[in-house]
C-alpha cells in the first residue's frame, strides 16, 4: 500500500534530521517521508532535505492543524493509501510503524493511534497533565461508545477515506481529539495499538498552563459540537 | 437633536455613494450601508415613528430605542464580520497549503 509519513514540522531543525533518518533505518517499502515545514525561521527545510525527505516548504506559519492538512492534500492529490502523522520533534519512535501499516492492512480499521495507555507504559505524565489526559479519555470514550485511551497521541494513521474527510475539515489548533469524535460519530471504525514513545529531548513543549486550560475549554466544547463530516 | 441626526446620516450615505463609485466597496455590502444611512435619515426627520414605535414596546424615552436599535444592529454587524473573516481565513489556510505544494512540485525534489 502506497503509504505517506507526514512530519509536521516547525523549528526542529536540531531534531528533525534525526527524526527522518529514524524512519529510514525502517527501510518501509512504497512509503515517501514528507517534512511539512510550517513557516520555521531555523534550517528545519535544509536538514530535513539533507535527510532526504521530501519537503513542503509553507510560506506562512498556519499551525499544527494546518501543517498536518498539507499533509493529507498531498497524499490526497498523489493517491496516497495510507497517511502516518509522525511528530518532529524525535517523541515517536520509528520502530512502530511497520506495526501501524501492517494493521492497517489486515484489520480494516479507518484510523489507528499509536496509544501509550493500552498497555502500561514507562511514559509518565505529571498530575495536570494525567487528569487532562483521563478526561479527554472519558468524554471520547462517552461520545464514541468504544474505550479511547490515548486521545491526544499525535501517532497516527489513517487511511484513504479518512484522507478525503480530513482535506475537507481539519481543526486548525489541538486536533487530536476533536478528530477522533469526528469520524467516529460517522460510523468510522477507531484502533489503539500500543507504542512508546520518548521524553522530549530537543525543543520545549508548547503547552503553558494558560494554553493547557483554554486547550481544555476549546476541545471540550468542539468534541460536543461536532460538524457534519464528508467521511461517507 | 433630531437635525444632528439627519446631518449625520446625509454625511453617511454620500460616503457611501463615493466609495460605491470609487469600487472600494463590494457592492454586496454597500446594498447595506445604503439601507441604513437611509433608514436613519428616515426616522431623523420623521420623529413620531420612533416616539410611536417607543409607545408600542413601553418604552418611555423613546431616543432610547433608537440607541437598542442601533446597538442591535452593531453586534449583528460584528457577528457577522467575524463570520466573514473565519471564512477569510480558512481560505488563506488553503492557498498557502496549495503553494506550499506547488512550490515543491516545481523544485521536483521527489526522492
Amino acid at each position: 500500500m502506497k503509504t505517506l509519513i507526514i512530519i509536521p514540522a516547525y523549528n526542529e531543525g536540531e531534531a528533525i534530521y534525526d527524526v527522518v533518518n529514524s524512519i529510514k533505518r525502517e527501510n518501509l517499502q512504497d512509503t515517501t517521508i514528507l517534512v511539512v515545514n510550517d513557516g520555521s525561521q531555523d534550517n528545519t527545510s535544509c536538514e530535513a532535505r539533507r535527510g532526504g525527505a521530501r519537503i513542503i516548504d509553507l510560506p506562512i506559519n498556519l499551525g499544527i492543524g494546518g501543517a498536518v492538512q498539507t499533509g493529507y492534500l498531498y497524499a490526497y492529490y498523489n493517491n496516497y493509501d495510507i497517511a502516518i502523522q509522525f511528530d518532529g520533534d524525535g517523541q515517536h519512535k520509528a520502530k512502530y510503524l511497520k506495526t501501524i501499516i501492517g494493521e492497517m492492512e489486515k484489520s480494516k480499521s479507518d484510523m489507528i493511534i499509536g496509544s501509550r495507555f493500552v498497555e502500561k507504559s514507562e511514559y509518565n505524565p505529571s498530575f495536570f497533565r494525567n487528569v487532562g489526559i483521563k478526561f479527554f479519555s472519558k468524554l471520547i470514550s462517552n461520545i464514541c461508545g468504544q474505550n479511547i485511551y490515548d486521545t491526544t497521541s499525535g501517532y497516527r494513521a489513517i487511511n484513504k477515506k479518512i484522507i478525503k474527510a480530513f482535506v475537507g475539515y481539519y481543526p486548525k489548533d489541538y486536533p487530536e481529539v476533536e478528530t477522533i469524535a469526528y469520524i467516529v460519530k460517522e460510523g468510522c471504525k477507531v484502533r489503539e495499538i500500543p507504542v512508546e514513545m520518548n521524553y522530549r529531548k530537543k525543543g520545549k513543549s508548547s503547552i503553558t498552563p494558560i494554553k493547557s486550560i483554554y486547550y481544555m475549554i476549546k476541545v471540550t466544547l468542539v468534541t460536543i459540537m461536532l460538524p457534519k463530516t464528508s467521511c461517507n | 437633536m433630531y437635525i444632528y441626526c439627519f446631518v449625520i446620516a446625509m454625511a453617511f450615505i454620500v460616503a457611501t455613494i463615493i466609495f460605491i463609485k470609487k469600487r472600494a466597496l463590494d457592492i454586496k455590502y454597500s446594498f447595506m450601508w445604503l439601507v441604513v444611512g437611509i433608514t436613519m435619515a428616515i426616522l431623523s426627520l420623521n420623529s413620531s415613528i420612533i416616539e410611536s414605535l417607543a409607545a408600542i414596546f413601553n418604552i418611555k424615552y423613546a431616543p432610547a430605542l433608537l440607541f437598542l436599535i442601533g446597538i442591535i444592529f452593531c453586534f449583528a454587524l460584528i457577528f457577522n464580520l467575524i463570520i466573514i473573516i473565519s471564512s477569510l481565513k480558512a481560505k488563506i489556510v488553503r492557498l498557502t497549503q496549495e503553494v506550499g505544494i506547488l512550490k515543491s512540485n516545481l523544485r521536483g525534489d521527489e526522492k
